[in-house]
């Protein structure tokens, strides 16, 4: 069954387009990750989702139900973590998940709760008026979190966190994957999307201009990742070597540095255990992913990308895939 | 029910406002502040005495606090992003408005049955007895006249854009209802018919008059106690003669029913629910932002 189904879902607010004819599958069990820039209607599309906003045109079904007729049910079943929510700063910690277990009719132990998100017992009887910000955010995470929902949405769930809190953001999501949750989460921080989603859309000016796994969006794009070989010796050889195999488009020398461009991200590993048969011995080896942020950029029509692309390896090599990244930038 | 954790919440959340903790131990410190000078210093104590002085601090503070108790009730909730908190729980807008309406007239009504709790209390230490049925009859009439104000708060809460909104359109009622109503009745009169109104009055003047909470509040309240309020009307077009004429005699023709002091009672209700109504009407239509 799919998670989210949209149709043609449009919401102008004025003159203005904010969500133009989106067109949307989430499959049950997916974590997707809606990325767009700053502006690009991601708040107002899961707004739409949560009949927190009316659609001006199209419709939208989540979880099978209409969010405005079925609103009280779809809720029940779905944990919501809003942009920019407020907290009753004259109620604690544990009040707001009492309140939230009340309301869905849940019987979750509050402290347990409390705990999954990384908040201490002591935070949990202090009012959300002292709480930090990430905190806060943490809080508001443990409140959707209650009633063991199907369908999470986080609408830049990592905002405002600490790279620990960002770790256990992730961890969480990896969590109630695992579990068959859905999880649906926007966010503008590449990074954050790259690691954790099996799918990912791209939104830009209220329209959905790519949606695909990452590896399939990096293929689109047809960049490849590049490996940097630095040896010993001159790498003419193993330059030519390279070059000739399937998968690589080029090798650059540089000084003792070979520059390996590939195609194919399969092509990544072949080159490394060529490169270690070689003559020369490899003294590093760095891997550099294509990041998201051309694709975005060019799809988006930034010029200036919100995040930096990453580095990961070390000496030895590490052949990485998105999955397993999990380095803090 | 969710509106009932709606409900709870709010009174747990309101109750806890310093803003309205000093209004209501303000209005404490004056209600037990009169009763003991009723019965203590004043020259003539008695029950009329008291239910009639009570009137001044009742009608200048129970319409602020209900106001300021709910005028960010929802529109407050919308700016913090506490509604989105809110609804994202799966109460309805209606449940979450009827809830929040609920839950602040409780804390507001609570504030004056305690307050009159007080006097009673203040009463029994300072003379020894307890005036029951005027202080009961007062009491039931504010804890009235506090629901109207706070509906009409929140009404306008769940119409307004921001809270700065909220709050002109808020005290622009409470200023029209204490200073300028009479004003404006004695206008309209003026104008259908060329004269200041006298000691003889057609019965739409005063079903005018009465329109305002503050007005319809007097009129229930002088009907349940001994005495009559002392009012906080400030100005009176009427000729000085007035005082010293039953009303059923101002009264041009026969008494209506709608000037009866029970119509009044259900007038102030009417102030308590018809905003909300509307409130939830565009409340129920809109978006969240």
């Amino acid at each position: 069954m799919t998670a989210i189904r949209t149709e043609n879902l449009t919401k102008r607010y004025g003159d203005v387009l904010a969500v133009a004819g989106l067109d949307l599958v989430v499959e049950e069990g997916e974590v997707f990750g809606f990325l767009g820039p700053n502006g690009a209607g991601k708040s107002t599309t899961i707004e739409l989702l949560l009949d927190y906003a009316r659609p001006t045109d199209g419709e939208a079904r989540v979880l099978g139900l209409d969010p405005r007729s079925d609103s009280r049910e779809l809720l029940r079943r779905t944990g919501v973590l809003p942009e920019g929510v407020g907290l009753y700063e004259r109620l604690t910690g544990r009040e707001h998940l009492g309140i939230a277990i009340e309301a869905m009719e849940a019987d979750d132990d509050p402290d347990a709760v409390l705990e999954r998100v990384g908040l201490e017992p002591e935070d949990a009887g202090r009012r959300a008026g002292e709480y930090s910000r990430g905190m806060a955010k943490r809080l508001a995470l443990a409140v959707a979190l209650v009633g063991d929902p199907d369908l999470l949405v986080l609408d830049e769930p990592a905002s405002g966190l600490d790279p620990l809190g960002v770790r256990r953001m992730r961890e969480l999501v990896h969590e109630e994957a695992a579990r068959g949750t859905t999880v649906f989460f926007s966010s503008h921080v590449l990074d954050q999307v790259e690691a954790i989603c099996d799918r990912v859309g791209i939104l830009s000016g209220g329209r959905l201009v790519a949606v695909d796994t990452i590896d399939g969006l990096r293929e689109a794009e047809g960049t490849g990742a590049t490996v940097t070989l630095r040896l010993d010796g001159p790498p003419s050889r193993l330059a030519s070597e390279l070059r000739g195999m399937e998968g690589v488009a080029d090798a650059e020398i540089t000084g003792h540095a070979l520059c390996v461009h590939c195609t194919d991200p399969r092509a990544k590993a072949r080159v490394i255990a060529r490169a270690e048969r070689s003559a020369a011995t490899v003294r590093d080896l760095t891997v550099e992913e294509p990041s998201l942020e051309s694709l975005f950029a060019d799809r988006t029509g930034d010029t200036t990308p919100p995040s930096i692309g990453r580095r990961s390896g070390g000496a030895g090599g590490t052949d990485h895939t998105a999955a397993d990244v999990g380095a803090e930038s | 029910m969710t509106w009932t954790v709606v409900a709870r919440k709010e009174v747990a959340y309101a109750s806890r406002s310093r803003m309205l903790q000093s209004l209501g131990a303000v209005l404490f410190g004056l209600i037990g502040l009169v009763t003991l000078v009723v019965w203590r210093v004043a020259e003539d104590p008695s029950a009329e005495a008291l239910a009639s002085e009570l009137g001044v601090p009742l009608l200048l503070i129970v319409p602020i606090a209900s106001l300021i108790a709910g005028y960010t009730a929802i529109v407050g909730e919308r700016r913090s992003g506490r509604l989105a908190l809110l609804l994202g729980l799966s109460p309805t807008r209606r449940e979450v408005l009827l809830g929040t309406f609920l839950g602040r007239s409780a804390v507001v009504a609570g504030v004056v049955v305690a307050a009159f709790a007080l006097a009673a209390a203040f009463s029994a230490v300072a003379v020894g007895s307890v005036p029951f049925a005027d202080l009961v009859g007062l009491g039931a009439a504010t804890v009235l006249l506090a629901l109207a104000f706070v509906g009409i708060a929140v009404g306008i809460s769940a119409v307004a854009s921001t809270r700065g909104r909220a709050m002109a359109a808020a005290v622009g009622c409470y200023l029209v209802f204490t200073l300028f109503w009479e004003v404006i009745v004695t206008g309209v009169y003026y104008a259908v018919n060329r004269q200041l109104p006298g000691v003889e009055v057609e019965p739409w003047f005063f079903a005018l008059e009465r329109l305002s909470p503050m007005l319809a509040y007097e009129t229930v309240s002088n009907a349940l106690i001994e005495g009559e309020l002392q009012s906080v009307v400030t100005v009176d077009a009427r000729p000085p003669e007035v005082h010293a004429t039953p009303f059923d005699e101002q009264v041009i023709g026969e008494v209506p029913f709608y000037l009866e002091p029970w119509f009044s009672a259900v007038l102030l209700l009417a102030w308590a629910v018809l905003p909300v109504l509307i409130g939830l009407h565009r409340f129920e239509r809109g978006d969240l932002r």
